[in-house]
């Protein structure tokens, strides 16, 4: 559904992303992992449209996306949950979600999307009227994670969903996240915790300085000596 | 005391009309982090509407306003598109002066086209005043008060209300996110700049009529816009209303108690006062928060 093809990617003259192939499938769960810095945010930001493509491809269900505005590739059905949450905390938790369908246009639609999300996360049908800066750090990666759904998305990028988050507060948050992945979302997640995203996803990538070094089956990854020691301490 | 009263009454009466001559300028700073200087000659530019229609054709003052405000709607928008998109970003002394420059085109084209001579808009109802006791209120001036409150409400109303205000309000919190939901960026601030000088050509035709229509009275609306922001916090549409109001109040009281000749000295005093008391604004912080 989504094919990266030898992308190189940066900021000015620095480049970040060297070559990188990565694919997520339909309905799939797919996790980056990395250390600070190798590039995890570039490559989401590469692909929603913040950071432009210096080289390679990267096509969503057969439409090239380089060069593409971030509100095209929303409306195409690929919705980005930022790194730090980044909720707009002077508007209400309902102000949030709206702004998560901006791109739609059918007030029914949204309403029903609103609905469908609510499902997921009740506790924001509860908190809607509140001040999305006045909610708990959990429930502040449910808003953000439930905006980016609010764009009807075939593709759900989450950017360090655990990062700051307490442990019980991720624990809560992965069934949701099975659930959003089996109603036909696809999920590529990123997290510097690599147990957590490889329990959660079908396959991952290892991401070293731009690169991709290693990538396979959860279990296999997970199994794999190397990603022990660099990345789980083991 | 009833002339204490009075003073105040008349306070308040100034002090709207500044909280929607301060609008625009808070609405544009907030979200676009711009400091508009042509804000003051947008509201010159709105007076000399309403008094050229008003003078040439007879046409009330009040029903000029959705004319100039219409009018320096297209007008901010093509500038903003135009010239200000180029300089986003960079510095901030940049867009000072780019509008300031906008301003000296506006003013000098004012004077040639239109002469230095002092004007005013005189509707029939100018000199009509309701009489409660000792105290006088002047009908114009409440009408316009009045008037400039709708504005505001209005302004209110379409940044609480409408999807389009749910995103201006957004892009004023955090611009890169707002592009990741799908936002236009260009076009808000083009929209957001267009408002802002809508309301402002708004003010400038009920200034009109309250105030000498000349070339150069942006200059002191310019000043007093600043003031309003200053006390209010910026980009913060109820902060500007008491923004105006506060200011209004103060300014009456001033020249009551020092006389008329201090009457742009206290707009500078009270800026330097509240700028060294709370530099963020009396009521400004909370809007900045993410
Ligand atoms: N806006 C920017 N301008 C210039 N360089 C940037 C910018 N954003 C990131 N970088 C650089 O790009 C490199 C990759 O950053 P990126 O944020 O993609 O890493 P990451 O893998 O997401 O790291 P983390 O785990 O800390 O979030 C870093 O060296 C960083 O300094
Ligand atoms: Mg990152």
């Amino acid at each position: 559904m989504l094919r990266i093809e030898g992308l190189v990617a940066g900021y000015g003259r620095t480049v970040v992303l060297r070559d990188v192939d990565l694919q997520v499938g339909a309905a799939e769960i797919v996790a980056l992992v990395g250390m600070n810095g190798a590039g995890k945010s570039t490559l989401l930001k590469t692909v929603s449209g913040i950071v432009r493509p210096m080289a390679g491809s990267i096509v969503f269900m057969e439409r090239l996306l380089n060069g593409l505005a971030p509100a095209q590739v929303v409306a195409l059905g690929i919705a980005h949950v930022p790194e730090g949450r980044r909720l707009f905390g002077g508007l209400t938790v309902r102000e949030n979600l709206l702004m998560g369908a901006y791109t739609r246009v059918d007030r029914g639609e949204v309403r029903a999307q609103l609905e469908r999300v609510w499902s997921y996360f009740p506790i924001l049908r509860e908190r809607q009227r509140q001040l999305a800066g006045k909610l708990s750090g959990g429930e502040q990666q449910m808003c953000s994670i439930a905006r980016g759904l609010m764009a009807k998305p075939r593709l759900l990028m989450i950017d360090e969903l655990s990062l700051g988050l307490a442990p019980l507060a991720i624990e809560r948050l992965l069934p949701t996240l099975r659930e959003i992945n089996r109603d036909g979302v696809s999920i590529l997640l990123l997290d510097q915790d690599v147990q957590t995203a490889l329990e959660l996803a079908h396959r991952g990538y290892v991401l070293e300085t731009g690169r991709i070094t290693m990538e396979g089956g959860s279990a296999a990854l997970l199994g794999s000596s190397d990603v022990r020691a660099k990345y789980l301490g083991i | 005391m009833g002339a204490g009263v009075q003073i105040v009454i008349n306070g308040i009466l100034i002090g709207g009309i500044y909280a929607c001559a301060g609008l625009g300028f808070s609405l544009v700073w907030g979200v676009m982090n711009i400091i508009n200087i042509f804000h003051g000659a947008t509201i010159m530019l709105g007076a000399y509407i309403t008094f050229w229609l008003f003078h040439l054709y007879g046409i009330d003052p009040l029903v000029t306003v959705p004319v100039s405000m219409l009018t320096l709607f297209l007008i901010g928008y093509a500038v903003q598109r135009i010239l200000i998109n180029r300089i986003l970003g960079g510095p901030l002394f940049m867009a000072i002066i780019l509008t300031q420059g906008l301003t000296l085109i506006a003013v000098n084209l004012a004077f040639y086209l239109w002469t230095g001579d002092f004007r005013s808009i005189r509707p029939p109802y100018a000199t009509w005043s309701l009489a409660l006791g000792p105290l006088v209120v002047p009908f114009l001036r409440l009408i316009i008060f009045v008037a400039s409150l709708l504005l505001t409400a209005l302004l209110v109303v379409f940044l609480g209300w409408t999807k389009v205000g749910r995103a201006i309000r957004a892009t004023r919190m955090d611009r890169e996110t707002a592009a990741l939901m799908g936002v236009e960026i260009e076009k808000i601030y083009a929209l957001t700049f267009a408002i802002g000088s809508a309301i402002a050509a708004g003010a400038g035709s009920l200034i009109g009529t309250a105030f000498v229509v000349e070339p150069g009275m942006g200059d002191s609306f310019l000043l007093k816009s600043f003031v309003v922001c200053v006390i209010g916090g910026l980009g913060n549409m109820g902060g500007a209303l008491v923004g105006g109001l506060t200011f209004g109040l103060v300014e009456t009281i001033g020249v009551a108690v020092f006389g008329p000749g201090y009457k742009d000295a206290i707009a500078f005093i009270l800026l330097v006062v509240i700028l060294l008391i709370r530099p963020e604004g009396l009521f400004g912080r909370e809007y900045y928060a993410r």
